[in-house]
């Protein structure tokens, strides 16, 4: 049925637009031609934005501390290039793998869509992330108070988080032409892994340390 | 219409990015601390010196001032600063460095805020020279304090050179460049020279007791023998204006600032790597005086 539509060509704004706002059409249009450079892109300014802002605010909080070494923020300034750099070669590859899990997965769930489809969606499903710099810029310019700030900031981030699940479990189940449960199985099935393994992890360390605690007696 | 949103989602973000970016270029201390007014705490401990000399693992640090000036800097700067307490534990230190910080004190007064100090187990010497300036002085019965007068040390360790078969040999420029050399005895002119440095510095630091405390010189020149007192003398003395612990100081530079009630206090120091990794990820140290736990406000501040 959606492969009967016609795919309309979207230039980058009305794939920011469609994205954020009008999410099941945009990934439905682009299911068969996934404007890959266009999503990198979009990760490359995410990221890009982010880093600046993060080492930006960073770097005011140590200037403001009484007493801080001089050299440290010199330091942090100078370093600033490699670590935007660092970022961005961690966010491609953090791109990959969970664009490549998240593809291996959705296969076997019966999804038909490609790689490219894939890593399409994991870059663009970010863009909520695009919001938490004005928010984070206006917290600090209005000089909310600290646990305001935390909470205004934190909430912020908990929408952008949720928003990106929602588009990442459209942008899935348009590409992949499955279900929407299929698709939340596909993210969540990660995740589940990792925190089973976790625990399984935790409880082994706990066990082994528990052996090697003597028995305690007590009167 | 998709278009000009999906642009204008862009442009508020490469806008916020240039703000954020461009915020870096403001001075410390400018923007305000959270909340009503308060007082803040600033700590001078250990030999004042214009540089931080690192004593390594089992040697003693020197304080350096960068930090106490840069603190009392963001006092001056901030409104929501009222008064600042200086809580000094130190035995003094340079002329110039104790000149520096009490500067910066006066600066402070200037700025219409008020200026109480805490002392702790010592504050002699260069340290009671930045305390003279307050505008209240607070004392534990048992501090020692006091010790105004000047001193200038050298070493003479011509014998042991002769005894190792060290034979230093000096070109100068002047009869009197290398005067406090420590591979020949001091000659009378050069100790004259000294005892003028010593007379001069003297008398600055009497005339700065004198107007910092509102004394007649002839009466600080009386107390400034070199001699130390204890807090309670030296309030009898009139050297210290009340005896108390730090948390009387606070309440002191709350009262004298005009805040209602249990003052805010605002910590800014002492800094060390764990105290900045701490504020950036607790945020800034902020709590009312009253919260303050006992063993912080008891304990003299080198057990802390």
């Amino acid at each position: 049925m959606e492969t009967s539509e016609k795919a309309v060509k979207q230039d980058f704004f009305d794939l920011i637009y469609g994205v954020l706002f009008n999410a099941a059409a945009t990934f439905r249009n682009l299911a068969d031609a996934p404007p890959i450079g266009q999503a990198a892109l979009v990760l490359f300014i995410l990221t890009l934005s982010n880093g600046i802002v993060s080492l930006s605010f960073f770097r005011l909080t140590f200037s403001e501390i009484p007493g801080v070494d001089p050299v440290i923020a010199q330091v942090l300034t100078g370093a600033f290039p490699v670590l935007l750099l660092l970022a961005l070669v961690f966010a491609g590859l953090r791109w990959f793998i969970s664009g490549a899990v998240l593809h291996l997965l959705a296969e076997l769930l019966g999804g038909r869509g490609s790689p490219k489809g894939t890593l399409t969606v994991c870059a663009l499903a970010g863009l909520p992330g695009i919001f938490l710099v004005p928010v984070e810029l206006l917290v600090r310019l209005l000089e909310v108070p600290e646990t305001a700030a935390v909470i205004l900031t934190g909430l912020t981030g908990f929408v952008t988080l949720g928003w990106g699940a929602v588009l990442l479990v459209i942008g899935l189940r348009e590409t992949h032409r499955f279900s929407g449960g299929n698709a939340v199985l596909t993210i969540i099935a990660p995740v589940t892994v990792f925190i089973l393994i976790s625990v399984l992890v935790a409880m082994t360390i706990l066990f082994t340390l528990t052996a090697l605690v003597p028995f305690s007696h007590s009167l | 219409m998709r278009r000009f949103i999906g642009a204008l989602v862009l442009v508020l973000l490469i806008v916020s990015v240039i703000a954020a970016a461009t915020m870096n270029g403001r001075a410390p201390g400018k923007r305000s601390l959270p909340g009503g007014e308060k007082v803040a705490v600033v700590y001078i401990q250990g030999i004042i010196t214009t540089q931080t000399i690192s004593g390594g693992l089992f040697s003693s640090s020197t304080a350096g001032i960068r930090g106490v000036v840069d603190a009392l800097r963001r006092v001056e700067k901030d409104p929501a600063i009222k008064a600042v307490v200086l809580r000094i534990d130190s035995p003094g230190g340079s002329a110039a460095a104790s000149q520096e910080v009490a500067a910066q004190v006066e600066r402070v007064k200037k700025a219409g805020k008020k200026v109480v100090v805490s002392m702790g187990d010592v504050a002699a010497s260069g340290a009671y020279w930045v305390a003279a300036g307050a505008d209240l002085i607070v004392a534990d019965p048992a501090t020692v304090t006091g010790s105004i007068g000047v001193l200038i040390e050298t070493i003479d360790v011509a014998g042991l050179y002769g005894k190792i078969g060290v034979n230093k040999e000096v070109v100068k420029s002047g009869p009197f460049k290398d005067m406090g050399s420590e591979s020949r005895p001091m000659t009378a002119q050069e100790r004259a020279i000294f005892q003028q440095m010593v007379d001069d510095i003297y008398a600055q630091f009497v005339d700065w007791v004198a107007q910092g405390r509102n004394m007649p010189r002839e009466q600080v020149l009386v107390l400034a023998d070199g001699r130390v007192f204890t807090g309670r003398q030296a309030q009898s003395a009139g050297l210290v204006d009340v005896l108390g612990d730090f948390r009387d100081a606070v309440r002191e530079a709350g009262r004298l600032a005009g805040i209602k009630g249990e003052p805010e206090i605002t910590d800014l120091g002492p800094t060390n790597f764990w105290d900045i990794l701490m504020r950036n990820i607790t945020g800034k140290v902020l709590y009312p005086a009253d919260m303050l736990p006992a063993w912080l406000l008891c304990a003299p501040l080198s057990q802390r």
